[in-house]
């Protein structure tokens, strides 16, 4: 097949013997179908292949269920995200480790300690106002009637907006940090490849200038001049840590932005139930990370000889949980494929699960939801125009970067 | 009458959902953890409580 996905394996109903599952199957996680539609791919793997092997990227398991997933990111001392230096990209990538996702406790714990205090619920809350402003900003620029895109009107600017006013980052930089953040992380080649060394150079500048700049105790400030357990952070931590908040905070906010867009301009009667019920909000919000996944999947390293469903997992082999298939996963959730807006218990793995829950989730779902109101205050009708025109990137992280909506002028 | 609700550290990782939806009852420290705000806890908002319970995506809650 053109994007070597081929999802056969050696498990069908009707095979009879049960060789060692998985052996014969070539499924990449990096392909353009995991990026477009990789939801069929999950289900045949979740009912006939849940502990799957691989032979791409040196050769990989990939759980696929939600009880795997859920206990394999629990045990992080099976399941380590150092993996002796790998990381967890798989493969392994230039930029590593990052920090503090490349590392496992008790380390990983120490330098979340110094950034959680800027992501906390309530240093977030207190970005509302500034988020609605930009939000309001944004949609009062949307055209009165006809097609725009809306990810680069909105789903795209938005968290950009948040995340560089959260970093304090010159406001000339932008662009071009954004630009190279989505090169670096929108495919396996292009990571390892010439967007990497220009970020790199590019953000090293902005902290030797921070460096240079009297204290201001900001976020930026404590991944330049943090520390911890009494020791400061060097020019390599502070790097790793600005770009794993840059891959991290911004497309997977506007994944998650772009989806309950697509989903709402598909669905208009959740769009009449979420005007009438705002105190479905809050539900809406946890639903649309559930069902748009936007962390797809994360790696793991094996550290001693394991198994999962009867399957050994011998020590060293790379692990990729799939998070994004657990959450479509029909044994932990009830119609995993539809968006329930007032879904609850809701107990998605959009934001991780375990000591690893994104830092960020705060700050996402408070941008979702001030999103969310403020389209439905000042939208008109809205409709996808073209689905054909819809476009993703990426993989490990995934998300629409071109959705072309259709307004319906308001009488 | 009162309940009490148990919360476990080692599992609880701040996705605050129990915060977001019964503000009464739980809270966030500077870490962004788990607190209870009260040790008795009015049967009025057993269900509240138990609802987060559920929805904890960690299992950290309990009612006792």
């Amino acid at each position: 097949m053109g994007d070597n996905m081929d999802t056969t394996t050696s498990r069908g109903p009707g095979t009879g013997a049960d060789p060692a599952p998985g052996i014969d199957m070539h499924f990449d996680h990096w392909s353009s179908k995991m990026a477009y539609s990789p939801y069929d791919v999950c289900v045949r793997l979740r009912n006939e292949c849940p502990v799957a092997r691989t032979d791409k990227h040196g050769g990989f398991f990939v759980l696929s269920r939600y009880d795997y997933v859920f206990a394999a990111a629990l045990i992080t001392e099976t399941f380590s995200s150092d993996g002796d230096g790998l990381g967890v990209a798989i493969p392994p990538q230039d930029l590593r480790p990052l920090y503090p996702i490349d590392l496992d406790p008790p380390y990983h714990t120490r330098y979340r300690q110094i950034l959680n205090p800027f992501f906390n619920m309530r240093t977030v809350a207190r970005m509302e106002d500034s988020i609605r402003g930009l939000a309001r900003e944004l949609i009062a620029a949307f055209p009165a009637s006809g097609v725009f895109d809306v990810a680069a009107a909105f789903t795209l600017p938005l968290p950009r907006r948040v995340g560089f006013q959260m970093l304090s980052f010159p406001e000339e930089r932008t662009a071009e940090v954004s630009e190279l953040v989505e090169a670096v992380m929108s495919n396996v080649v292009e990571r390892q490849g010439a967007a990497a060394p220009r970020l790199f150079a590019v953000l090293s500048e902005i902290l030797a200038e921070r460096r240079a700049q009297p204290r201001r105790d900001d976020l930026l400030d404590t991944v330049v001049f943090g520390e911890v357990d009494g020791v400061p952070v060097d020019e390599k931590q502070s790097f790793a840590m600005l770009i794993l908040l840059l891959m991290g905070g911004l497309a997977t906010t506007s994944a998650a932005l772009g989806v309950m867009i697509e989903w709402l301009a598909d669905h208009p009667e959740d769009v009449k139930r979420l005007r009438e019920h705002p105190e479905l909000h809050n539900l809406a919000v946890d639903e649309f990370v559930r069902y748009s996944s936007p962390v797809a999947h994360i790696g793991r390293t094996v550290m001693a000889d394991t198994e999962i469903d009867g399957c050994p997992l011998p020590k060293g082999s790379r692990v990729l949980l799939g998070f994004g298939s657990a959450n479509r996963d029909d044994r932990a959730f009830r119609r995993p494929d539809e968006v329930l807006v007032d879904r609850q218990p809701n107990k998605h793995v959009g934001f991780g699960i375990g000591p690893h829950r994104c830092i960020g989730s705060h700050v996402a779902k408070l941008q979702i939801k001030v999103a969310l109101e403020e389209l439905l205050a000042a939208m008109p009708p809205f409709l996808v125009h073209d689905h054909g025109q819809t476009h993703w990137v990426g993989s490990e992280s995934r998300m629409i970067d071109r959705l072309i909506l259709a307004l319906e002028p308001t009488p | 009458m009162t309940f009490r609700v148990s919360t476990d550290m080692e599992r609880c990782q701040g996705h605050g959902k129990c915060v977001i939806q019964c503000p009464e009852v739980f809270d966030a420290d500077e870490q962004g953890y788990v607190v209870v705000r009260a040790g008795e806890i009015p049967d009025s908002l057993r269900a509240a409580v138990e609802r987060c319970v559920d929805d904890c995506p960690e299992g950290a809650l309990g009612v006792t």
